[in-house]
């Protein structure tokens, strides 16, 4: 499968899906106008190189500093697939990147790794 | 006032044109005659226009060595511009904007040949164009303004009861920032004065300008069919009620269906009875924050439940949970959408976050109820800076005595 990349902009993140690498990156902030929109096409191209792999490994690096509620069903519908992934035996590997000051993204992190045990979760504090 | 422009039609100046039998030099006299002429279309017979001639290349041309000699009996068509930008008179001029861009340089400095079903009618220039899709654009973005913001007419109208009944029931001891990003929003609250106490609603719907609003209609009516089948002491009942009707309002009751919209609502129901000196309050995805006024006791931190209400994702039979807060001592409680919390600010550039709001509260416990909220209001859009609102935001603060 071919990369999947989209600059970011002041309301929506950079996409860096490096599928070929097995690296998917999120990058920014998130509030677009229609979340269903912009992450329709994110979404099935995701679950089309999810059933490409087996028993391999995925790295995930998520480094978002503002997403609304409608974006986060969005991750959330991401982090499921990636999910569902893991359980079917890849190892799902997520670098989630906050500001060393900002709890709520990281709880938003450490949510999502309760949710989804199944995927190995590091936080990072970044300074 | 000035003529609404719509078309091409409307931005033709007449301009004189020639035929191809005019010579070279015929055009030379004509431009000499006339320094203002920067353009001279030749038609055909039947009013066809077959190109345009620009002066300045017209004369660039006629000026190089030998070419009068050669050209000056020539057709008019030599110098021509065989494919200029021809557009019928009716053509929109949002597409002819498009046109002439795509067209690209020249359209600039020559201009476009307008005609109807064919034939000649005039020229067109590109800064009349301009003007014109200016105009146009201002006034689509009026007329979406004035729409949007009689929308917030009737928002606003159906917030007003609450409103009133919190001025009544909790005078000076309740205060309310409601503040929609895009003038209209998702954000709605309810308050009313019920037997023995009161109910305080707040509900964050997915979205904000438009459909946020579109939204907290529907969870208005929601709310008001759910009052009627489950009474008002329930939170948990209410919220079961409501994530039914609007699963079924917006057909997200079905599984499978991924045309259909995903939305729904976030927030908290709260009855207070004062015989029972407790408040009961069911919570979808949302935060409560309640303090006692005259101790140094935390900040208690009220989740509910983790789970939205009316999303595809929420099954239909979905059961919230009531949970109590004991009301022995004055108290305060504040219940607030995750605009407040999630806006981005400060040095850091990252949310304004629960710490930050916990510590506001617990520097501001005693502060008289007006007052904390003119310093909520100053400490947010301090720590807002030059950052922009990235959601609505809405805080609703009661301070309740026990009888």
């Amino acid at each position: 499968m071919e990369k999947f990349y989209l600059a970011a902009t002041s309301n929506t993140p950079e996409v860096d899906f490096d599928f070929p690498q097995r690296r998917l990156s999120l990058k920014g902030e998130s509030y677009p106008e229609s979340a269903a929109a912009f992450y329709g096409d994110i979404l099935t191209k995701t679950a089309e190189f999810l059933q490409t792999l087996d028993q391999e490994k995925i790295d995930v690096s998520v480094q978002l500093l503002y997403f609304n509620s409608s974006s986060t069903k969005m991750l959330f519908s991401f982090f499921e697939m990636l999910y569902q992934a893991a359980e079917a035996g890849n190892a799902v590997i997520l670098d989630w990147y906050h500001d060393v000051d900002d709890e709520t993204i990281l709880e938003f992190g450490l949510e999502l790794a309760e949710d989804f045990p199944s995927i190995e979760f590091h936080a990072h504090a970044v300074e | 006032m000035l003529k609404e422009i719509r078309c091409a039609g409307d931005l033709v100046i007449e301009a004189r044109a020639i035929s191809p039998d005019f010579r070279n030099e015929e055009v030379l006299a004509l431009f000499g005659q006339q320094s203002s002429l920067t353009h001279l279309p030749v038609l055909m017979a039947d009013g066809r226009p077959l190109g345009l001639i620009n002066r300045n290349i017209f004369h660039s041309m006629m000026t190089k060595p030998y070419y009068p000699e050669l050209y000056s009996q020539k057709s008019c068509i030599t110098f021509m511009d065989k494919e200029p930008l021809i557009v019928e008179a009716n053509l929109r001029i949002e597409q002819l904007t498009a046109l002439a861009v795509a067209t690209g340089n020249k359209v600039f400095t020559d201009g476009f040949i307008i005609v109807q079903d064919g034939k000649y009618l005039g020229i067109g220039q590109v800064l009349d164009l301009m003007h014109a899709m200016t105009e146009l654009q201002a006034r689509q973005h009026r007329q979406l303004v004035e729409s949007i913001e009689y929308a917030s007419v009737i928002q606003q109208s159906l917030l007003k009861p609450s409103e009133i009944a919190l001025e009544q029931t909790l005078p000076g001891n309740h205060w309310l920032i409601w503040q929609p990003r895009d003038v209209v929003g998702g954000d709605i609250f309810h308050f009313s004065q019920r037997e023995d106490g009161f109910l305080a609603i707040l509900f964050d719907c997915t979205g904000h300008g438009v459909p946020g609003a579109f939204m907290t209609l529907i969870a208005e009516s929601a709310l008001e069919q759910a009052l009627n089948q489950q009474g008002d002491r329930d939170p948990a009942a209410l919220m079961a009620t409501i994530n039914q009707h609007i699963k079924h309002a917006l057909n997200q009751h079905q599984d499978g269906n991924r045309e259909n919209s995903d939305d729904g609502l976030d927030g908290i129901i709260l009855r207070y009875e004062r015989s029972k000196r407790q408040i009961t309050y069911a919570g979808a995805h949302s935060v409560l924050y309640s303090l006692n006024i005259e101790n140094d006791a935390p900040i208690t931190l009220h989740t509910g439940d983790r789970k939205g209400v009316g999303y595809a994702s929420t099954p239909l039979d979905f059961k919230w949970h009531n949970h109590t807060i004991a009301i022995d001592e004055p108290s305060r409680v504040f219940m607030l959408t995750d605009g407040v919390i999630d806006q981005i600010g400060g040095p850091r550039k990252i949310a304004f976050g629960k710490k930050r709001l916990t510590q506001f509260l617990t520097e501001q416990r005693q502060v008289e109820m007006p007052l904390q909220k003119q310093r909520f209001i100053e400490t947010f859009s301090h720590y807002q800076g030059t950052q922009t609102r990235r959601d609505d935001v809405t805080l609703l603060a009661l301070s309740v005595t026990p009888a």
